[in-house]
């Protein structure tokens, strides 16, 4: 369970988050959304101990996490960031291997157990034929599925994810979110922030909708990803349309012309 | 079989094959020199410490092999090993592929701090003492400004490096100016050009022991290297103390360039040329590349420095060897990039 109680951080005399709480049970998936600039990042980089001067209380499993060692840490939560290229190319088994790493010792490399670790992760994610692959040469959603390989890897109960979907095609989108989802039914507690309301409908069973530092509704997809909360999250007129029985709920904007004057 | 395995059997294979070569190419070396020496005999002598073996060969042959050509040879094969494992681990610091000691200016760093215990007349364990100290004041001022304000980017830290490197120079300039001319000048002089003649078990214990620190850490740390070369807070995400394990490997990596400046002089490029050699062929998993770099850095000495001995009447100094072979590889290596 991860429990936010009362978060507020900021810097240089600028709030960026404020006064936030929230619980997250195991099995969640948990879309965080907000404008730019909103502290969606900020909340992530929090959790994950980066940002440690923050007032407030953050428990995992009723523990309080402040100021454990980021050792300590890595057993609790796995983070993949938003996508980006490292400076030397590694092959996807590697790449993956190395979210074993709360599990090597110091001055050791991995044995026979984070091997076979990281190849069942391979299998979870359905990526073993990349093995041998060049991470820098793949594509997008290829390396955002050898991340995501890699954060099973770490076999941590909590999943954070910044904008796991930037820069993906369509396809790529569904199936990385298609897998967080399944994450989130063995039993983690997955939470991505997104610029997406739709992806949040369709996938997240939880939504914090974030605005200037404050949380500014909290609830159920159903509850949250209506017209009336998009316009005032968003800040555009917009109308929020049902399909297929309510499977799917999309947002349409309500005017074209007021794109260009927002 | 996962498709992993079979590449990592294939890697294994060849770094077993690459420690082989290296011995026999010691044993080989061991024989080539004014005074040619047999490999039977070389085989007989070095037996003859375990077994019971009536000497077949003469005084003189088991002189120059151990005073002479075993010294010379071990201290080659060190410092190409100490100088690529140094490289292979700047670069995994400064997240660049074109870190190196030579290029980040740590061995400028060295040679003034050696040249200044030469001036003040100090044994080869203050001057390596003194040899870090410099390097370590190079690694830290190229830290600040090429990688903490300038991003790590790959113009900044050669400009860097280059700034750093004209600093150190002028400063052992001037220590040379200071230098008596009949004495202290010549053996700077001579010591910066970079060179393994005359080193005997005497000179090389002193570097030996900081050299073994040095590599045995970085060989300890080699695999969580790789997880340094990643993103801050994304190693720290996977349990990574960055920070600790960072000063570590500066701390490793100084140390062996360090200790190599201070037995052999200035030999550039062998901390570039030989992890690039190695990451294009074996790839960048740091596990592995740590391991062929010494191995291959260690046969790359070897090898040119046998030229360096053999080639001439009169001994090139092999920093002139590795020099020619190092620069156009660098160009090589840029306009490579260029064209990716």
């Amino acid at each position: 369970m991860l429990e936010i109680k009362n978060l507020t951080f900021g810097y240089d005399g600028n709030v960026v988050l404020d006064e936030i709480s929230y619980t997250a049970n195991k099995g969640d998936f948990v879309s965080v959304l907000g404008l730019n600039g909103a502290g969606k990042s900020t909340l992530l980089k929090c959790i994950l101990g980066c940002n440690q001067k923050y007032t407030g209380q953050i428990l995992i499993d009723g523990r309080d996490i402040r100021g454990l060692s980021c050792e300590k840490m890595a057993e609790y939560i796995a983070y993949i960031p938003q996508n980006h290229v490292p400076s030397f190319s590694y092959t996807v088994f590697e790449m993956v291997l190395m979210g074993t790493n709360r599990m090597v010792a110091k001055f050791a490399s991995p044995t026979k157990k984070q091997y076979q670790i990281a190849e069942k992760a391979l299998e979870t994610i359905g990526i073993t034929h990349l093995s041998n692959r060049d991470y820098q040469k793949l594509s997008g959603g290829e390396r955002q599925l050898c991340l995501l390989a890699r954060a099973i890897a770490q076999q941590s109960p909590i999943l954070l994810l910044d904008e796991p979907c930037t820069g993906l095609d369509f396809g790529n989108q569904m199936k990385v979110l298609e897998k967080l989802k399944e994450l989130a039914e063995m039993g983690l507690i997955v939470m991505q922030t997104t610029h997406n309301p739709e992806h949040s409908y369709l996938f997240s069973n939880k939504i914090i909708a974030i605005s200037k530092g404050k949380p500014l509704f909290v609830g159920s997809p159903k509850e949250i990803i209506t017209t009336e909360h998009m316009k005032r999250l968003y800040g555009i007129p917009l109308r929020v349309y049902s399909l297929e029985e309510d499977r799917f709920r999309t947002c349409v904007p309500e005017e074209n012309r007021m794109l260009v004057s927002v | 079989m996962n498709p992993h395995q079979t590449r990592d059997k294939r890697t294994k294979g060849i770094l077993w094959f690459g420690i082989g070569l290296l011995f026999l190419c010691m044993v080989v070396s061991l024989s080539f020199g004014r005074y040619p020496i047999s490999i039977k005999d070389i085989i007989g002598y070095f037996l003859s410490f375990q077994m019971d073996i009536e000497p077949f060969w003469d005084a003189q042959t088991e002189n120059i092999l151990l005073q002479v050509r075993l010294p010379r040879i071990l201290t080659s094969v060190l410092v190409g090993s100490a100088l690529a494992a140094s490289g292979a681990s700047y670069q995994c610091i400064f997240r660049n592929p074109m870190a190196s000691p030579d290029i980040l200016g740590a061995t400028a760093g060295a040679s003034f701090g050696a040249a200044l215990a030469i001036l003040c007349n100090q044994g080869l364990y203050i001057i390596t003492l003194w040899a870090f100290i410099g390097s370590l004041a190079s690694v830290a001022l190229i830290y600040l400004t090429g990688y903490k304000y300038g991003k790590g980017e790959l113009t900044i830290l050669i400009l860097a490096g280059i700034m750093i490197k004209s600093l150190f120079s002028s400063g052992t300039a001037f220590l040379k100016i200071m230098a008596d001319p009949t004495d202290q000048l010549p053996s700077i002089t001579y010591w910066m050009m970079g060179s393994f003649s005359g080193i005997s078990f005497a000179e090389l214990l002193p570097v030996f022991v900081p050299m073994v620190i040095g590599l045995v850490i970085l060989l300890a740390l080699r695999w969580k290297m790789n997880l340094l070369t990643l993103d801050e807070a994304e190693a720290a995400s996977m349990g990574v103390n960055v920070k600790q394990i960072r000063m570590l490997v500066i701390f490793a990596a100084t140390l062996l360039t360090a200790s190599a400046v201070s037995i052999s002089g200035v030999i550039d490029w062998v901390g570039l040329v030989i992890p690039h050699i190695v990451r294009r062929t074996i790839g960048n998993d740091y596990k592995n590349l740590l391991p062929f770099s010494l191995v291959f850095g260690g046969l790359y000495m070897l090898l040119v420095d046998n030229i360096a001995r053999n080639l001439m009447a009169t001994e090139i100094p092999i920093g002139i060897l590795t020099s020619v072979v190092g620069a156009p590889f660098f160009i090589w290596l840029l306009l490579g990039r260029e064209g990716n």
